[in-house]
């Protein structure tokens, strides 16, 4: 029997706990706590944080079939415990509701949000990655910086928060399907639909670019295509987390790093030459280089170095072209095959620096590929096949009270969407109406007609719901020769909360802007 | 039967590791072992080294092969990672012996790059050897908790899990599972125990963490 009056230290208690006992203590200890409860309790409270828990965990959690590179492999929801880390599905705030996708970076999970009642994705990274206190501090900071995008095509990244250790970003969730996915299902997809979601997509990174942020990990699998044909860019601000992994390393060692690194920053098929021989020299251009290689991949159905190792697709990226486009498919206009060479142009001075550029360039074609319908009669002006943007003068009235209701219709519909993004001009005149002029480069202008709902979302505006949006009508539109196009926005202001804020609303301030354009 | 219930709780529970179980039965039994727990690591190792799949599974084999030959000479020396480290050079000397004679041709790229990540791996304070290290514990750790689930009851086992790996208060798992809290850290005591015998040597970690006294 054990000897009640003698307890065990609470360091031969801990390592009971921890199953550090020879078997001999072990066992003595095990009958003791059998009688005595408050030694039972001490062990039920100690913390087991030891290494080779930590080990253990870990090793809990790598794939089952132990190798390979599990992204894009898409899940279907499940709320199996198992796949919820304990910290996680409890947490106050939110609610898992499943797992919806695994990523390099780590698994990504649909939520509620308990008090708001809002559906948000939940990207939690891989504690691997979040180790260190430093690489935590600049998660969240990089989140927060990610969390002040706002632009249709970027998903929108609204908090970081952590559950014990683990850390993840609140996210927008979105209903749609990823570019590699769809690829993998259809393979090479038609010329125009192929450049119309690039072009999106360097419109979101152009909106980024101006606000000081790059993304380095431009891939398909980060490129969200939604029911509507949006394309939503993944995952801004979380790259920089996977350098972390490698920029310890010695450097000139970059290859075998990357190499080493494979299964963090994914198979390196879209990688820029610069970003490959140092993450720290990525700007805006290996961004877009790997745009190019994504646009490379869609037309083609496969990336644009398939073959070999990981060091040899680092190499070809260096030193090697790419097999022409039109080689491979006879219906590529040998100006997309040449937009394609410049994005991937290996010295970053030689390609397009800008994404603006890009989508310039890809609508350019897209007009001259499938000039649009010739509008309605009042629109009439003879579309220009060479004309890079359109100018476009609408004016619209909004009505603030009835923004929620129209926009609700307007989703019933049988609609087409244009965006546009532009600069606040000038606000004025009046008091009872207010108008705000909007330079405004958009595409499809020559679609938009009187009467098209417009909802408008100015850049740091708060949002309100989910997207910040307001809207209204269109009330003309003036098409002209020029190169950009002009909006004029007439805002009724219903009472002062209505009106967005001067800080927000203001002559220079970016906005992001819908049309809604009836069927036709 | 690839299990690792060898040992029966004996008066020499301490001593037995896996590591000793391979080494004193290098047979048919052993080197099944040795698959189950080494193949994976081993293969992604290749696969880093840019081996084919094709060429993976002949040289999985054959670094297996060596360890197994090899293992009785094995000299522990008490030194934490020990093990780990020479399997590392089993490893880096027949990717040597691979690529050298599998290919000239990579000379016309570079040739160099391969041979110079090998000797970065060879170089235990390099980044690439902490690499190894740690997937080494992962993965090894994660086929010895595959084999020694069996040998524990479902609830013990579940208990264990949910405390140890996921992190759970035992006073909600012993609330859920309907079974005492000494049910609960019994368990947990007992599985993490186990699982560091069967570590000793093999993992770093586990090993010189006896409290005695």
């Amino acid at each position: 029997m054990p000897d009640q009056a003698i307890h065990p230290t609470r360091a031969e208690l801990h390592s009971y706990g921890l199953g550090q006992l020879s078997p001999d203590k072990a066992t003595a200890i095990e009958m003791h706590i059998r009688e005595c409860e408050p030694c039972c309790e001490t062990i039920a409270n100690l913390s087991s944080n030891d290494t080779f828990v930590e080990l253990l965990q870990e090793a809990e959690q790598l794939p089952a079939d132990q190798i390979g590179d599990h992204e894009g492999v898409p899940i279907k929801p499940s709320s199996s415990s198992e796949d919820i880390p304990v910290p996680l599905a409890e947490h106050p705030r939110y609610e898992i509701v499943g797992l919806i996708g695994r990523g390099g970076m780590g698994n990504v999970y649909e939520a509620r949000h308990r008090k708001m009642e809002r559906t948000v994705a939940l990207k939690v990274i891989n504690r691997e990655f979040v180790r260190k206190t430093e690489a935590v501090d600049r998660f969240h900071r990089e989140a927060k910086t990610a969390a002040q995008l706002s632009h249709p095509n970027i998903v929108t990244a609204y908090d970081a928060d952590n559950a014990g250790d683990y850390h993840f970003m609140v996210m927008e969730y979105v209903d749609g399907v990823d570019l590699s996915r769809i690829i993998k299902d259809r393979g090479a997809l038609p010329v125009t639909e192929a450049c119309k979601y690039i072009r999106q997509a360097a419109t979101g990174l152009h909106y980024a670019y101006e606000q000081g942020m790059v993304h380095r990990d431009i891939k398909p699998h980060n490129l969200m295509v939604t029911a509507d044909g949006t394309v939503k860019i993944l995952d801004f601000g979380l790259a920089s987390l996977a350098p972390e992994v490698v920029s310890d390393a010695n450097a000139g060692e970059v290859l075998g790093e990357l190499t080493t690194a494979g299964t963090v920053m994914g198979t390196p098929d879209y990688i820029s030459p610069e970003q490959a021989e140092d993450a720290r020299q990525a700007d805006v251009r290996s961004d877009i280089y790997s745009l190019g290689a994504t646009l490379y991949h869609l037309l083609s159905g496969r990336p644009p170095f398939d073959d070999g190792s990981v060091t040899q697709k680092l190499n070809s990226h260096a030193q090697v072209e790419p097999e022409r486009l039109e080689s491979l498919r006879d219906d590529i206009p040998v100006e997309l095959s040449t937009i394609v060479t410049r994005m991937m142009a290996k010295d970053p001075e030689e390609r397009f620096q800008t994404p603006a550029e890009v989508a310039a360039a890809l609508e350019s074609l897209l007009q001259a590929i499938e000039p649009p319908q010739k509008p309605s009669p009042h629109q009439i002006r003879p579309v220009r096949k060479r004309r890079r943007l359109l100018l476009l003068a609408a004016v619209v009235t909004l009505f603030i009270a009835a923004l929620v209701a129209g926009v609700m219709q307007f989703f019933q519909m049988d609609i087409g969407t244009i965006r546009g993004t532009g600069k606040v001009v000038a606000i004025g005149p009046g008091t009872s109406q207010r108008a705000v002029e909007l330079w405004i480069s958009g595409d499809d202008g020559l679609l938009v007609q009187e009467g098209d709902d417009v909802r408008l979302h100015f850049e740091g505006w708060p949002a309100m719901r989910s997207d910040g949006a307001f809207g209204g009508e269109v009330m003309s539109v003036d098409l002209t020769d020029d190169t950009a196009g002009i909006f004029r926005i007439l805002i009724k202001a219903d009472g002062k909360e209505s009106w967005p804020d001067p800080r927000y609303l203001r002559p220079g301030v970016r906005a992001n802007c819908w049309i809604f354009t009836r069927s036709r | 039967m690839s299990s690792l219930a060898i040992h029966n709780r004996s008066m020499n529970e301490t001593s037995l590791s896996l590591l000793n179980c391979l080494r004193r039965s290098p047979e048919s039994e052993s080197w099944t072992r040795l698959v189950e727990l080494y193949a994976p690591l081993i293969r992604t190792w290749l696969y880093k080294y840019e081996v084919q799949e094709s060429d993976a599974e002949d040289l999985v084999q054959e670094v297996l092969l060596a360890v197994s030959k090899d293992l009785a000479k094995f000299e522990h020396k008490g030194q934490p990672g020990a093990f780990r480290g020479w399997l590392k050079a089993i490893l880096i000397n027949r990717l040597r012996d691979f690529w050298r004679t599998r290919d000239r041709r990579r000379e016309a790229r570079s040739e160099s790059d391969i041979d110079q990540r090998l000797a970065d791996l060879a170089n235990p304070t390099s980044e690439l050897s902490r690499l190894w290290d740690g997937e080494h514990d992962r993965y090894v750790l994660r086929q010895l908790l595959n084999l020694v689930k069996p040998h524990f009851a479902a609830n013990t086992w579940m208990a264990f899990y949910r405390v140890a790996l996921k992190g759970e208060r035992p006073r909600d798992v012993a609330a859920e599972m309907q079974i005492s809290l000494n049910a609960v850290v019994t368990a947990k005591s007992r599985v993490l125990r186990r699982l560091r015998q069967e570590a000793e040597g093999l993992v770093e970690s586990s090993s010189g963490f006896f409290v005695e006294g």
